[in-house]
C-alpha cells in the first residue's frame, strides 16, 4: 500500500486551474459586454452602463493577465469550440495538444461566482 | 515492459446533487437531495450531498422520510438528461488518458492506463491529474479504485477511496492480508443482503474467512458463483477493460414501477400494452427482432417476493408490438395469481436482425411494419406522447407520464 499522503497538487493541476479561470474571465467580459448591448434599450442604461463596463475591463484585464503567465509557461491556446452543452478548449501544452471539455451550465455557473467576488472585492474597495 | 494491469475505477460522488450543485451556485453548502417528484413530495432520494448525508438522509430512501430527518433539505426534480450528458462528458476526458474506458454504471467507469503510464506518470499523478479534470471541467468529485485488475479497482473504491480524504486507494493483491480480508464479509463485491444471511449461517463473517476457505466448499453450495466469490476475495480476475462492452445487445427490456397497486388484469393490461410498444420501438430502432418475451409482475411488498416472471419462445421473431402483446397476455393470464401488481416488466430476447422475416398468408406483416415505422418517427420527431393509443387515456395509462421521463425520472 503506497502512502495517500505522497499525492499532492502538482504543477500541471496548478496550470489546469489557471486555464480555467482564464476561460472564465475571457467568457465573462464577453458577456458583459453583450448583456451592456442588450441593457442599453433600457431607459436606465446610464445607470446599467458603468457597471457594466467596470466588470467588463475587471474581467478583460484578468483574462490577458493570466493568459499572459499561462504563455510564459508553455500553455497556449489553439481553438475553442461549442459542441452542444459542452465547451471544447484546445491548449498546447509544452508542445502537446490537449483538449478540455466544460460544461456550459457549470461555467455559466462559475461566472456568477467570479461576478459575486468582483462586488465583494469592489464593496472592500469603497470602504 | 510491466507484467501488472493497472486498473482505474472512478466513482462519482453523489452524482446527480454534484451536478445540480455545480450549475447551480445558490445551492452551495446547503443540504441538497436529488429526488422524484418535490411538488408531489413523492418518490424517493436519488442522490444526497455530502452535507445532505451528514444529517443522516440517504439514496435510496423515501423523499417524506429524508425531509423528517433534515428540515432545510433543498429538494432538486432529476434532469436526467443532463446526468446523462455529463456521463458522456467524464468518458470523453477520461479518454484523452487511455482509450480503453468502459462505463460500468452512469457514475462509474473502468479505465485500463496500463499504456499511459509512460506518457502521465505513475498511477497517483494520473489519478490525481484526472480527478482535478473532472472537478474543473464538470464540477464533480470523484474517487478512483486502483488495482491490477477490475474487482480490485472497484473493491479498492467502495472500501477505501470513498472514505478517504483524498479519494485515492490502490488495493494492491499482496497486501489483501491486511486490508482487504479483516472487512466484513458483506463489503465483498457480490455479496448482498441474502447471501450475506446464508455466509454468516454458515458461519463466514470476515473477508479472510471465505479466502482461507476451499473453493470446492463454495462451489458445491453455489456452483459456479461461489467460485467466483472465492476469486473476488483473493482479487482475481482477468476480464478486461472493453469499450465496447455495451455494444453487443442481448435483450431489449422495460419495466415499470407504478404510482399505486393495481388490481385487475384490464388495468395492468392496458401497461403490459404501452410496455410492449416501448419494447418494440427500441428492437426497431436497431433494427432487431426478438424471439423469446418474458413478463414479469411484482407485488408491493417487495421483501416477501409475490408475483412472477417468466418467459416463452414465440412462434415467429418480431418487433411488432401486438404481436408481442398477445404473447405477454398469455403469459399474464397463465401465471397472475390475482395478487395486487405494483412493477410490471417485458423483456424481449433471442435478437435477431430483422431485414428477413417470415411471411404470413393471413396477416399483412408488410403493412403492419410499415405503420409501426411512421408511430416511430412520429414519435422521433414530436415526443414520445405525440401519438399514443387510446387505452392509455384510460386511468391506469402512464403513457403520458413516462413520456416526460427517462428510466423512470424526469428528463
Amino acid at each position: 500500500m503506497i502512502d495517500k499522503q505522497q499525492v499532492t497538487q502538482t504543477d500541471n493541476e496548478r496550470w489546469l486551474e489557471l486555464l480555467r479561470e482564464c476561460i472564465l474571465h475571457g467568457m465573462l467580459f464577453k458577456a458583459a459586454m453583450w448583456d451592456l448591448a442588450l441593457l442599453s434599450r433600457q431607459p436606465l442604461k446610464i445607470s446599467y452602463r458603468a457597471v457594466l463596463e467596470d466588470l467588463s475591463r475587471w474581467a478583460e484585464r484578468e483574462h490577458n493577465r493570466i493568459k499572459a503567465t499561462l504563455r510564459q509557461n508553455g500553455y497556449e491556446f489553439a481553438g475553442t469550440q461549442k459542441q452542444g452543452s459542452f465547451y471544447a478548449v484546445r491548449f498546447r501544452e509544452r508542445g502537446y495538444y490537449r483538449e478540455a471539455v466544460y460544461s456550459i451550465e457549470v461555467l455559466r455557473a462559475e461566472c456568477q461566482k467570479l461576478v459575486d467576488r468582483w462586488v465583494e472585492q469592489r464593496r472592500e474597495g469603497s470602504r | 515492459m510491466q507484467s501488472k494491469r493497472i486498473i482505474f475505477l472512478a466513482d462519482m460522488q453523489s452524482f446527480y446533487a454534484s451536478i445540480e450543485k455545480a450549475a447551480n451556485p445558490s445551492l452551495q453548502g446547503k443540504p441538497v437531495v436529488v429526488a422524484g417528484d418535490p411538488e408531489r413530495r413523492s418518490g424517493v432520494v436519488l442522490a444526497a450531498c455530502p452535507i445532505a448525508k451528514s444529517y443522516g438522509v440517504a439514496s435510496p430512501e423515501a423523499l417524506w422520510q429524508a425531509q423528517q430527518k433534515c428540515r432545510d433539505l433543498v429538494v432538486v426534480k432529476p434532469r436526467m438528461e443532463m446526468y446523462i450528458r455529463a456521463s458522456l462528458q467524464i468518458t470523453r476526458i477520461f479518454e484523452s488518458f487511455t482509450d480503453l474506458v468502459e462505463p460500468y454504471s452512469i457514475d462509474e467507469q473502468f479505465l485500463d492506463v496500463t499504456g499511459s503510464l509512460s506518457l502521465f506518470g505513475d498511477p497517483w499523478k494520473l489519478a490525481e491529474t484526472i480527478r482535478e479534470r473532472v472537478r474543473l471541467e464538470t464540477g464533480v468529485i470523484c474517487r478512483i479504485g486502483i488495482g491490477e485488475n477490475k474487482i480490485l479497482a472497484k473493491m479498492a473504491c467502495d472500501n477505501f477511496a470513498k472514505k478517504q480524504e483524498k479519494g485515492i486507494f490502490w488495493l494492491e493483491k499482496e497486501k489483501l492480508h491486511d486490508t482487504l480480508w479483516p472487512l466484513p464479509i458483506e463489503k465483498l463485491f457480490g455479496v448482498g443482503s441474502r447471501m450475506k444471511r446464508h455466509l454468516h449461517m454458515m458461519g463466514i463473517y470476515r473477508i479472510g474467512q471465505m479466502a482461507e476457505m476451499s473453493p470446492a466448499v463454495l462451489t458445491r453450495r453455489w456452483g459456479v458463483n461461489g467460485e467466483v466469490l472465492w476469486r473476488t476475495a483473493h482479487g482475481l480476475d482477468d476480464s478486461p477493460v472493453s469499450p465496447k462492452t455495451h455494444d453487443l445487445q442481448k435483450g431489449i427490456g422495460h419495466h415499470m414501477t407504478l404510482p399505486r397497486d393495481y388490481h385487475t388484469a384490464r388495468e395492468i393490461k392496458v401497461v403490459l400494452l404501452e410496455l410492449c410498444e416501448e419494447v418494440c420501438r427500441r428492437a426497431r430502432s436497431k433494427q432487431l427482432m426478438g424471439g423469446v418475451v418474458s413478463v414479469g409482475c411484482r407485488g408491493a411488498d417487495f421483501d416477501t417476493h409475490t408475483g412472477f416472471w417468466r418467459q416463452m419462445k414465440l412462434d415467429d421473431c418480431t418487433n411488432d408490438a401486438m404481436t408481442l402483446y398477445k404473447a405477454v397476455c398469455r403469459l399474464f393470464e397463465r401465471y397472475w395469481q390475482h395478487t395486487p401488481v405494483r412493477s410490471v416488466g417485458v423483456h424481449l430476447g433471442q435478437l435477431t436482425e430483422d431485414d428477413v422475416c417470415q411471411l404470413d398468408f393471413f396477416a399483412d406483416k408488410e403493412r403492419q411494419r410499415s405503420l409501426a415505422y411512421v408511430m416511430d418517427s412520429i414519435r422521433a420527431k414530436y415526443g414520445n406522447a405525440a401519438i399514443l393509443r387510446a387505452s392509455s387515456l384510460l386511468s391506469a395509462g402512464q403513457a403520458q407520464e413516462r413520456a416526460r421521463k427517462i428510466g423512470g425520472h424526469y428528463k
